[in-house]
């Protein structure tokens, strides 16, 4: 095996050509990176990959996602568009046979990926929501733009405990005549005294009564796919949902686990952010994720057998919370010195275990009230803290997502109880959908973290 | 009601006043006087002024998930704090989870020494409030809309059922306008004044300290074993706001005031960072009959010179 490599797109051009030369198996959705570019993906130019076919399989999978959805719309297959939930919604949909699910809220990478030439922040401007909200209104403007995806058949949004930017957003939508099933999910709250209490994925409790609320909120959404799927979505289908759901997060647990705790990093930060995402929809192809995740954790398990990395092994580990609007930013981390070592991309709730020891649909609900955005702040840099501490985080960024509702107290919270529990130098960054003159200082502030990570060491 | 008694603070318009007040507290809904402007980028400074005001002698303070920003300033009190869950959807569902939330509210009002009531005493203490707001209402008309706003926001921080709005100023001759949006704070309620000023009248104050967040009223006749239920549905169906999903009752609450009053203009509120009203501008601006102008509250000061120049020249239109 020969030492892993970042890469840029031409030059895995010149290594398609080599593995496609010796026989590389591809999918049908398979082929080199570069004609992604040239679809208009343009930001792919300048991004460093990793050199595995697994890496080249991944990220073929998350940018072909639109084809697939429209070929599945073409087939008759039933297209649920779900909002904001990260997680919950597609367990349900994808119980059913012949349905699916994807997130317009992933539309928020599409001014990355195509460099803002897509138009659609400069759609959602015209619509009033301006760049004071969340890039995510870019979904605004995917929705009327008519060629990101299909039309959904049905649209769900949760809300409630839910960032203000994202409920306008879908409101605005909704406003616009796009019919939306809008679906409560109340802020969680610790049980009161003789209340009984259950245990959420995650480690938090909840009041049953809430388990029960969001139960019966969850059963309302699954009569509505019911009655337009023209299937029953029992509880032995959804538990078969819920087991197929598991088998992903279960793999996902692994590769974090493997590339968190390895000596030298076995897989880039970018391709385990992408990774990860996965667990939200399985990027509208769920068997094909589970085939993705198997592959990247052979090459990360054949890479840490080799004592092997992408990265030196003296790289400071960095305890990654929240998502980045620009993909850049998770190679910069690199070329600063840093790696991740763990991370928060707000949707721990869709990588635990579903509980398959409860009733289905109960599961379920327990699984979206464990939801960290769900819960208090406090709660939710709890679980940051025990997870940097476990996995030897040697520093924390906190990445605000601009103009989101939970940043502006969110982040302070975090890095307040970080500083406070483990002495660790915090650093805030904030990443726009497209970096470029920030990355200067973004670069200045994120050395200056590994500088100081690395003085520690000294002490 | 005596102003010996604790109070409970709270900014909402959905935490029932007369809930607090049967469980033995004073009920003091906070109009911030604190004007500083936002601290942290993206807090919301409406958020950061009624934390602030938790502080002032009450002895808790409720906040409320209408929002995000509220929702995450409840973690910032030091003192007893209680996060109050509303329903965004409408449906008996979110009935039934309002409803177990003022149980809820009620039970740790209980435990900060409160007393238990019995029904008689709530439903003397809903005639006391629904009444109290009936006088508000019916001054409506003989106030001016800055002495009725006023009258209102005096109203519901002394949490005081005798309360009587006063006899006057009367309302001027000016072009009727409405307010809509975030609740008006501070400084900030200089723009009654700048309204009367620029030669206006404002005749429907859609705004949370307005007339848009008094609930409706009793039914007298009533008489059932659960009082509870009907502060619930009368506080739940008149959550006329911008944060239900979703909120067409807004829009038609708005509909049906601006033709009733004849309104010509409106002042679109909003506090700086607060998503949940920007991001209904564009659909006001676009539905509404009537000319919309856009003030952001900043929460300093210095944004009454915008302010000022924001409603001349709206007026200067409808003119």
């Amino acid at each position: 095996m020969s030492t892993p490599k970042l890469l840029s797109v031409a030059q895995w051009d010149e290594r398609y050509a080599e593995l496609v030369a010796a026989g590389l198996r591809q999918p049908a959705y398979g082929g080199p990176l570069s004609r992604h570019v040239t679809d208009g993906d343009t930001r792919l130019g300048k991004l460093r990959f990793d050199d595995s076919p697994a890496a080249l399989r991944l990220w073929n999978l998350l940018l072909t996602e639109e084809e697939r959805l429209f070929a599945a719309k073409a087939r008759g297959t039933t297209i649920v568009g779900t909002m904001k939930d990260l997680g919950t919604v597609p367990v349900l949909a994808y119980s059913l046979e012949n349905c699916l699910a994807f997130y317009p809220d992933g539309a928020w990478w599409i001014p990355c990926v195509m460099e803002l030439s897509a138009g659609l922040l400069a759609a959602a401007d015209r619509l009033g929501i301006d760049d004071s909200f969340c890039p995510v209104r870019a979904m605004l403007g995917a929705f009327l733009a008519e060629g990101h995806f299909p039309d959904p058949d049905l649209v769900t949004c949760s809300v409630g405990a839910t960032c203000d930017d994202f409920s306008a957003i879908a409101q605005r939508l909704n406003g616009l005549g796009v019919p939306v099933l809008w679906w409560e999910i109340p802020a969680r709250r610790s049980p009161e005294p003789g209340e009984e209490a259950v245990a959420l994925p995650g480690g938090v409790v909840a009041p049953h009564a809430q388990v029960r609320f969001v139960e019966s909120e969850l059963r309302r959404v699954a009569a509505h796919l019911e009655e337009l799927h023209g299937e029953p979505l029992t509880g032995e289908r959804l538990a078969a949902g819920i087991r197929a759901a598991n088998e992903i997060r279960e793999l996902l647990r692994e590769l974090r686990e493997e590339c968190f705790t390895a000596a030298k990093a076995p897989l880039p930060a970018l391709e385990l952010l992408v990774a990860e995402m996965l667990a939200i929809h399985y990027c509208s192809d769920r068997d094909e994720t589970r085939a993705v995740l198997v592959e990247l954790l052979e090459v990360v398990r054949g890479r840490i057998a080799a004592n092997e990395g992408v990265l030196a092994e003296d790289a400071v580990r960095v305890f990654w919370v929240n998502p980045v609007a620009d993909l850049r930013a998770m190679n910069v981390l690199e070329e600063c010195g840093g790696r991740v070592c763990g991370t928060d991309y707000l949707f721990a709730h869709a990588i635990d275990a579903i509980p398959e020891d409860a009733p289905p649909f109960e599961a379920l609900a327990r699984t979206a009230l464990a939801d960290p955005m769900v819960g208090s702040s406090a709660e939710r840099a709890a679980r940051v803290v025990a997870e940097a501490r476990e996995l030897g985080a040697e520093a924390v960024i906190v990445s605000r997502i601009p103009g989101a509702s939970h940043c502006a107290r969110e982040g302070a919270a975090i890095g307040e109880r970080v500083l406070e529990e483990l002495g660790l130098p915090v650093v805030t960054i904030e990443v726009p959908p497209l970096a470029d003159s920030l990355l200067p200082t973004l670069r200045t502030r994120i050395e200056a973290l590994v500088e100081a990570a690395r003085a520690r060491r000294c002490r | 009601m005596s102003e010996d008694r604790p109070s409970i603070a709270y900014a909402s318009p959905y935490v029932p006043a007369e809930w607090i007040a049967a469980h033995g507290f004073r009920p003091a809904r906070v109009t911030p006087e604190d004007t500083r402007g936002p601290g942290a980028t993206g807090a919301c400074p409406f958020s950061e002024a009624f934390v602030a005001a938790t502080g002032n002698g009450h002895r808790a303070s409720v906040f409320t998930t209408t929002c995000d920003q509220m929702r995450r300033a409840s973690e910032e009190p030091a003192g007893d704090t209680f996060l109050l869950n509303m329903p965004h959807t409408e449906s008996a569902a979110s009935l039934g989870l309002y409803v177990d939330e003022l149980r809820r509210l009620g039970r740790f009002l209980e435990r900060l020494g409160g007393t238990s009531p019995a029904i008689e005493e709530i439903r003397r203490t809903m005639r006391a409030f629904d009444e109290a707001r009936r006088r508000l209402l019916d001054a409506r008309g003989r106030l001016s809309g800055r002495a009725w706003a006023d009258a209102v926001v005096e109203f519901l921080s002394a949490g005081d059922p005798g309360f009587t709005a006063p006899e006057g100023p009367r309302p001027g001759r000016g072009v009727p306008i409405a307010l809509v949006g975030v609740p008006l704070w501070g400084a900030h309620r200089e723009l009654y004044r700048l309204v009367e000023e620029a030669g206006g009248e404002v005749v429907l104050d859609g705004t949370k300290t307005g007339e848009r967040g008094l609930p409706a009223p009793y039914d007298r006749r009533s008489s059932g074993d659960d009082p509870l239920l009907e502060i619930a549905a009368a506080h739940h169906g008149s959550m006329v706001d911008a944060f239900r999903r979703p909120n067409h009752r807004l829009y038609q609450w708005l509909d049906h005031g601006l033709r009733r009053r004849e309104v010509r203009g409106i002042v679109f509120l909003r506090c700086a960072w607060c998503d949940l009203w920007h991001g209904e501008l564009g659909r006001l601006t676009d539905w509404s009959p009537v000319p919309v102008v856009d003030v952001d509250l900043s929460g300093d000061r210095g944004g009454l010179a915008r302010m000022e120049t924001r409603v001349q020249a709206l007026l200067d239109v409808i003119r």
